[in-house]
């Protein structure tokens, strides 16, 4: 895996480039695939198997840390999805920069919020040929909401306005522990854990509250129809307790064709993972090998 | 009538606004709704915007116009027009009018003209603060707006410009500057109009823009989610011969907004016609409708 970076926004971003296997350049052009990583923004957790796979698969792999995450430039403590879809979209520019890569070729696989940042950009950017969302955040309102209580709900919203009405005048953030702005299923809860043993390197666990605002805002239900006639597929587990189902199922219906949903029986969220399951992974990386063959 | 220079904070900067409180109002009375306006392109609200504030507040309406960041009085970077990055500047106002004594936090309303009409749209689909929408001669979808304006092999020659650009933008990591007028192209209209206000002595911050500027506007699509603002009340105004914003862009948008809806047509409008500095008679039109619009709803 080679390290190279480029830049958005101003920041400089961290990027993972893996060529496709055994590539040499005078071989033709090939697909290049965005890979994107989850909530808590580790790229090299959330996505190295699966960039090895589509690289062995025979594309170019590019995966990169969103600004403020990992090794890129930008301000801790802030979860900016509009911000994470641009370092996308420079991301694909960047992309077609890359010698060996053919720019008309280039597809997008997200996973968990990064499934909710790919399906926005994909609407946007018509460079992207092909999409594939895996146990994918759909719509930050309602993601939010299904994993409280109502009373719960209600409290968040208040708090989340209240700080709004505080920071317009005084021009600071206020931060809160990345739990509670998304409270974590005990599975999520032994997953970190996991991860933290075995050595990867969580920037922050800080948000500000502004995090949850824009959180609240995003949407890319809204616009998945815009899609349309690129290709969808999108994975679900079905006792994902992380990203429930119905995020899933709820924005595939508003899906247009062609698209294909796969279930996941009995798995949850991290369960779509290399690291947590071996056997429910590999039809994760099937899917996604046969659906970018089929289409990219 | 009370004219004050305010500012909030959004997204770090200083965003500097007018806040116009009605002159019947003291701190006795009940509370009452709070307008926000929103300037074009260009992003000089005091020109934009002065003589409708004037008119809403005259109702008994709070009213409050924002300068976007990096444009006129506000903080940030000069030379950059970002839509998403406005909107957040118009949620943060919203966050702002709801600290202001005397306006009822549940009684905000947007109007939004040109390219604040662009964003008006977006703002209220977002965020279910607002309760009633008025836009005028509006931007509704960035990258139709931009194609619409130019011959097609105009079009093509200046989206592969864009395009080509942000792959040398990714790698040196500094913005392309162009003249404005090469990404919002002028009509006759328009260059005579922004003449007029130059001799009046307007300071205008928008000579040169980046080229990313036009690349996030082709992105920047309000009437794919005005269909989330219903049942909130929508009105759009368009002038019937704009050939700035070309009237299509409100006709297909209101198209798809759900009701209560109305539109309005200035009868052989141009785009300026719908200001009170282009055009007494038709921008009475706009005066009247909107007023209307807010006393029905808000």
């Amino acid at each position: 895996m080679e390290t190279l970076s480029f830049y958005s926004a101003g920041n400089r971003i961290n990027a993972y480039l893996k060529k496709p296997l055994n590539w040499n350049e005078y071989d033709p052009l090939k697909p290049g695939i965005i890979v994107l990583a989850g909530f808590s923004g580790n790229t090299l957790a959330d996505c190295s198997h699966m960039m090895a796979s589509l690289s062995e698969a025979g594309w170019f792999v590019l995966g990169f840390d969103y600004q403020g995450f990992g090794g890129s430039e930008g301000p801790l403590h802030r979860h900016r999805p509009l911000e994470q879809v641009q370092n996308t979209y420079d991301a694909i520019s960047f992309l077609e920069t890359m010698p060996g890569v053919d720019s008309n070729r280039i597809g997008l696989y997200g996973s968990s919020f990064g499934g909710a940042n790919a399906i926005w950009a994909t609407a946007h950017d018509e460079r992207v040929k092909v999409l594939v969302a895996s146990v994918s955040v759909t719509d930050g309102y309602r993601w939010a909401k299904s994993i409280r209580k109502p009373w719960e709900w209600n409290q968040f919203k208040d708090d989340i306005y209240t700080d709004a009405k505080r920071r317009v005048v005084e021009g600071t953030p206020k931060f809160c522990d990345v739990a509670e702005m998304m409270p974590r299923d005990p599975e999520t809860i032994a997953q970190f854990q996991s991860h933290i043993t075995s050595g990867q390197v969580f920037q922050s666990t800080l948000r500000d509250l502004e995090s949850s605002e824009a959180l609240l805002r995003f949407r890319p239900e809204w616009v998945v129809d815009k899609i349309s006639p690129r290709p969808v597929l999108m994975i679900y587990a079905d006792k994902d307790n992380r990203v429930p189902p119905e995020e899933q199922l709820n924005c595939f219906e508003k899906c247009k064709e062609p698209k294909k949903l796969v279930r996941l029986f009995g798995a949850s969220h991290y369960d779509s993972y290399e690291f947590k399951n071996k056997n429910i992974s590999y039809i994760v990386k099937d899917e996604t090998i046969k659906w970018f063959k089929n289409y990219l | 009538m009370h004219y004050e220079d305010i500012s909030f904070f959004s997204d770090g900067y200083k965003v500097a606004g007018q806040l116009c409180t009605p002159s019947d109002y003291n701190k006795n009375s009940p509370s009452r709704p709070g307008i926000l306006v929103l300037p074009g392109y260009s992003g000089n609200m005091k020109v934009d915007c002065s003589h409708l504030m004037r008119k809403l507040c005259q109702e008994g309406w709070f009213v409050l116009g924002i300068f976007y960041r990096g444009f006129g009085e506000s903080e940030g970077t000069r030379g950059r027009h970002r839509p998403l990055e406005q909107s957040q500047n118009a949620y943060d106002a919203m966050s702002y009018m709801q600290t202001i004594e005397g306006i009822d936090p549940n009684r905000i309303g947007i109007y939004g003209t040109s390219f604040g009409g662009a964003n008006s749209i977006w703002v209220t689909a977002h965020d279910e603060r607002v309760k009633c929408l008025v836009t005028s001669v509006a931007v509704t979808n960035g990258e139709r707006w931009m194609k619409s304006i130019r011959r097609p092999w105009e079009w093509w020659d200046f989206k592969d410009r864009v395009m080509n650009d942000a792959k040398r933008r990714v790698l040196e990591g500094t913005p392309g500057m162009v003249p404005k007028g090469e990404i919002m192209i002028r009509d006759p209209d328009t260059a005579s109009i922004r003449e007029q206000h130059e001799k009046e002595g307007h300071v205008f911050h928008d000579f040169n823009l980046d080229l990313e500027s036009a690349e996030s506007l082709f992105r920047y699509k309000p009437e794919w989610v005005i269909d989330k603002i219903s049942p909130r009340p929508v009105l759009m105004i368009y002038g019937e011969r704009d050939s700035l914003v070309p009237p299509e862009e409100q006709l297909l948008c209101y198209e798809k907004c759900g009701e209560p809806k109305k539109l309005v047509k200035l009868p052989k409008g141009k785009h300026y016609d719908s200001y009170e500095f282009g055009n007494l008679e038709l921008s009475n039109i706009v005066y009247e409708e909107t007023i209307n619009w807010f006393q029905q709803y808000l």
